[in-house]
């Protein structure tokens, strides 16, 4: 058996009909979009536009324009972050933060004299909502947190951090990454004014793709200029979505997977995939927690949290069992620290780190069988 | 009677094209004329009975143009 279990660092395996459509697009149309106006152009054109849709339709954006294509999650992060924070900026933040948050903000406080507040988490990974409205403060000018935690797979409180946000005019930037395509995502009902998300995590899209949402009363400086195939007489900026932040030949093969995926995601449902998700999480935590030896973090509650659960066998090191459970097991995981020392300080397990057991899609109740008859014969 | 439309991005060409098909209009994507206009490489030639019935379409759809030219006999 061979069992891959690291689906919050990439999704494996990827839907047929995925690879089909890239396979599509590069054989048989090959063209550039928005550039020129032959038919392969066209064809190129109208893929990216499709999947544009869908991705409108994955996060009930208002209009498909407002999505702009990103090489991840990171990037979206970064041009969101970057693109709002100037000069003596203050923003709010949270402590369960991936460092695809943290880096860009401690390079602005360092660079640009940006305040960062840090709203304090419990060692469950759960928002202190005392600490959050303490923190929120007349002068900030974003708040920026993630829907769920690449660490313990916490579920943020979005909708009323999304609240809290609207009521004092604040942009609020969601980071996306372990949440689309997990669990329903909704950046009107939830008042998000930015949202960036990979493709290729709960998505199911190839890697090398993202997206970022950007709502309507925000105006972004873009963090890359360049041909964007319209207004090529001005050396300007278009100041207009989506072109304005997407200079450059994007992942053209790339997006079109994209667009395969979230239309895989859409017909399965994200509810349904939620609710599979949630079965499977409350069938591990079940049976982690009746074992000896073992430290499980996090919130040990399915309906509080997604398939991404660390743990730790006691005395042993978690690269030690990561590398066991691959060499012995042919099972994947991640151990370590998983890009977020913050989180890791917030849970008790820095710099020691966890192993991170994250399901995705496909995995059944078998594979977490054979994943628990392995930890307890590590852990005995 | 030829018309073309014109967009600032060619996603918004895309969305015209994909609104104005079902609805019986025959479309064709070409390069902007240069006289026409430059804002986006892409631009819909269309040939309505009824072109004020485009306009109110597409604007209904959220779809933004940018202009709307007839074109001559001869182009």
């Amino acid at each position: 058996m061979d069992i891959y279990l690291d689906n919050a660092a990439t999704t494996y395996p990827k839907p047929d009909s995925v690879l089909q459509a890239m396979e599509d697009y590069f054989k048989n149309v090959g063209g550039s979009f928005g550039r020129s106006a032959h038919k392969r152009s066209n064809e190129a054109s109208r893929l990216v536009f499709e999947s544009r849709e869908e991705i409108a339709k994955l996060v009930q954006a208002e209009d498909s324009s407002q999505i702009i294509f990103t090489s991840n999650a990171t990037e979206g992060l970064n041009a969101a972050i970057l693109g709002i924070l100037g000069e003596g900026d203050r923003v709010v933040t949270t402590s369960m933060e991936h460092n695809s948050v943290m880096r860009p903000l401690r390079f602005l406080q360092k660079e640009k004299g940006v305040k960062v507040d840090i709203v304090k988490c419990t060692r469950k990974g759960m928002l202190d909502w005392d600490d959050m409205e303490k923190k929120v403060a007349i002068d900030t000018q974003l708040i920026v947190a993630t829907a769920v935690s690449n660490v313990v797979g916490t579920i943020m409180p979005i909708h009323q951090m999304g609240m809290i946000a609207r009521e004092r005019d604040i942009p609020f930037l969601v980071d996306g990454a372990q949440a689309v395509g997990i669990i329903p995502m909704d950046v009107k009902k939830d008042n998000i004014d930015l949202l960036a998300f990979s493709g290729h995590k709960g998505v199911l899209g190839p890697q090398g793709t993202g997206c970022l949402y950007i709502g309507e009363d925000i105006d972004l400086r873009p963090l890359k200029f360049g041909g964007t195939g319209s207004r090529s007489e001005y050396e300007m900026q278009p100041d207009f979505l989506p072109d304005k932040h997407e200079s450059g030949t994007p992942n053209l093969i790339g997006i079109v997977g994209l667009g395969a995926a979230v239309k895989f995601v859409l017909e399965q449902g994200v509810e349904n995939i939620r609710r599979k998700g949630k079965e499977l999480t409350a069938y591990l935590l079940g049976k982690l927690n009746a074992m000896d030896n073992l430290i499980i973090y996090g919130p040990l509650n399915a309906d509080q949290q997604t398939s991404v659960i660390s743990i730790n066998i006691k005395l042993k090191d978690s690269s030690e069992i990561g590398d066991i459970l691959d060499k012995r097991y042919d099972i994947a995981v991640r151990c370590g620290l998983h890009c977020a020392p913050i989180a890791h300080r917030t849970i008790g397990t820095f710099p020691a780190g966890t192993v991170r057991i994250s399901l995705g899609y496909f995995n059944t109740q078998e594979d977490i069988d054979y994943l628990l008859r392995a930890l307890r014969e590590i852990a005995t | 009677m030829k018309y073309v439309i014109t967009f600032d991005s060619v996603h918004f060409a895309m969305k015209a094209e994909k609104i104005l098909k079902p609805e019986g209009i025959n479309v064709r994507l070409i390069p902007t004329p240069r006289k026409i206009s430059s804002d986006c490489g892409m631009a819909l030639q269309v040939q309505p009975k009824d072109p004020a019935r485009i306009l109110e379409i597409l604007k209904n759809r959220g779809c933004r143009t940018t202009g709307f030219h007839k074109l001559a006999h001869n182009s």
